[in-house]
């Protein structure tokens, strides 16, 4: 690890805290390798960027992200998703759908576009740097501003809007959140092109997010709709249910999704380093590097897969396990699939 | 060192250190770490403490090419090094009198 990626990662965990606490911090460290002037060896003295996060956090009096309203899905190098204890205990009782059944699925997000909508807005939004989800039973889409010019725009059904807002920012964060009450027609956001970060958790609603920078990316979902395109995320970690999740045209660095009951289908979208898909009772649609610059390894259990004769690699089969390898010596990327009860196209 | 250094005690260590000289940041944390093994992270939050108390205050000097960044004591610093020196002496004096065998109930 180089010192701007122990900085990088630090980074990461240290996203509860203020534009100028994150700075300060940085500073102090940045200013501890010059003093020291062997990375290695100031990295071994500090621990693993998360050790260090945690007990500044803790030692600055921060809401550190095991509280205990909070459960941490580790999803790999790095990255944390954290969603709500609810959600939680919703995916864990839900039953498991039979493996057939479920890519016959209907999911009950709601499509209400051609109903009369009347739009509430523009609001121009102060700055920010990061977006907290917690959303419901909505239709959102996230976009880059053309102008650079942050906006909020609530298109909602006539008579029933009761001029709340649904969105506030505190700190750099923008909080977005839905109301039993008001059912709105759909949200649109203009953002900034870059953003530090996205959080947080929908159900129910359709996101479409596109041409937005983000260094770090983690949402839960749960019966929703999810289309992704042209995005790039330095981070990425997404924890799915009985949704469909489209990616198109997206640069990812490191990414990491979770799904269950759930259709992926992924264009021209390959990481940079590494990306993991874990998927359970899953149609997943993941295309072959041209290029050859990406490895895959894959795990099969139960389930099917179908790759193109151009991708090489070297398979074991076990029982009800099948794991099938490539070893292209100039990738510089690779992907990991752990299927079970999928059915696995690699395109 | 066999015992742990609580960070009231790493407190007391920063300001007297600083009571004595301007320093910065890794100055501070090889003086410490004579006494006891404490990680970045764990200064860190404390320098920010001290400095959020008013106890220290901060500049920033060139140091060959790049910045350096120095506490310096306040007289807030200077009042509450007193205090922590006072109770310090009842804390040791308290722990010997057990060991010694001169503090019994």
């Amino acid at each position: 690890m180089t010192r701007q990626e122990y900085l990088n990662e630090l980074k990461i965990y240290l996203t509860s805290l203020t534009e100028q606490e994150l700075e300060d911090v940085l500073d102090y460290f940045d200013e501890y390798f010059d003093e020291r002037q062997d990375d290695t060896q100031a990295i071994a003295d500090l621990g693993s960027p998360e050790e260090a996060a945690q007990e500044i956090l803790t030692n600055l009096g921060k809401e550190t992200s095991t509280s205990s309203h909070h459960y941490q899905y580790n999803v790999g190098t790095g990255v944390k998703v954290t969603i709500d204890r609810e959600l939680k205990e919703k995916i864990e009782s839900t039953v498991k759908e039979n493996f057939f059944k479920s890519f016959f699925k209907q999911f009950s997000v709601k499509h209400s576009y051609q109903e009369v909508a009347i739009p509430y807005g523009p609001f121009d939004l102060a700055d920010f740097h990061t977006i907290q989800l917690d959303i419901e039973d909505q239709n959102l889409s996230i976009s880059t501003s053309p102008n650079n010019k942050a906006q909020i725009t609530y298109e909602t059904a006539e008579g029933n809007y009761q001029g709340e807002f649904f969105h506030r920012i505190e700190e750099g964060v923008l909080y977005l959140y839905s109301h039993d009450e008001v059912l709105m027609r759909r949200i649109h956001l203009q953002v900034p092109t870059s953003l530090h970060a996205i959080n947080g958790q929908l159900e129910d609603s359709n996101l479409n997010l596109k041409n937005v920078n983000i260094e770090l990316l983690t949402l839960g979902s749960e019966d929703s709709n999810l289309n992704f395109s042209d995005l790039q995320v330095q981070n990425l970690g997404l924890t799915i249910e009985d949704s469909n999740l489209n990616f198109k045209r997206n640069q990812l660095e490191i990414a990491k999704f979770n799904l269950e009951d759930s259709n992926f289908i992924m264009e021209d979208t390959y990481p940079s380093q590494q990306m993991t898909v874990i998927g359970e009772d899953c149609r997943l649609i993941i295309p072959s590097d041209p290029s050859k610059k990406t490895n895959y390894r894959i795990t099969l259990e139960d389930g099917m897969m179908t790759a193109p004769p151009s991708l090489v690699g070297h398979t074991q089969i076990e029982d009800d396990t099948t794991i099938f390898t490539t070893q292209y010596e100039q990738a510089t990327a690779l992907i990991t699939i752990q299927a079970e009860d999928c059915m696995l196209v690699i395109k | 060192m066999y015992y742990p250094v609580s960070s009231i005690l790493i407190e007391f260590l920063v300001l007297s250190i600083l009571e004595k000289q301007d320093s910065y940041g890794y100055e501070i944390s090889q003086t410490v770490k004579i006494a006891t093994d404490i990680k970045e992270s764990t200064l860190y939050p404390i320098l920010k403490k001290l400095q959020q108390a008013g106890f220290v205050t901060t500049y920033t000097q060139e140091y060959q090419g790049r910045k350096r960044k120095y506490y310096a004591i306040s007289n807030v610093g200077r009042e509450q090094i007193r205090f922590l020196e006072q109770e310090w002496l009842t804390y040791k004096n308290t722990i010997d009198g057990i060991i010694e065998g001169s503090l019994r109930k």
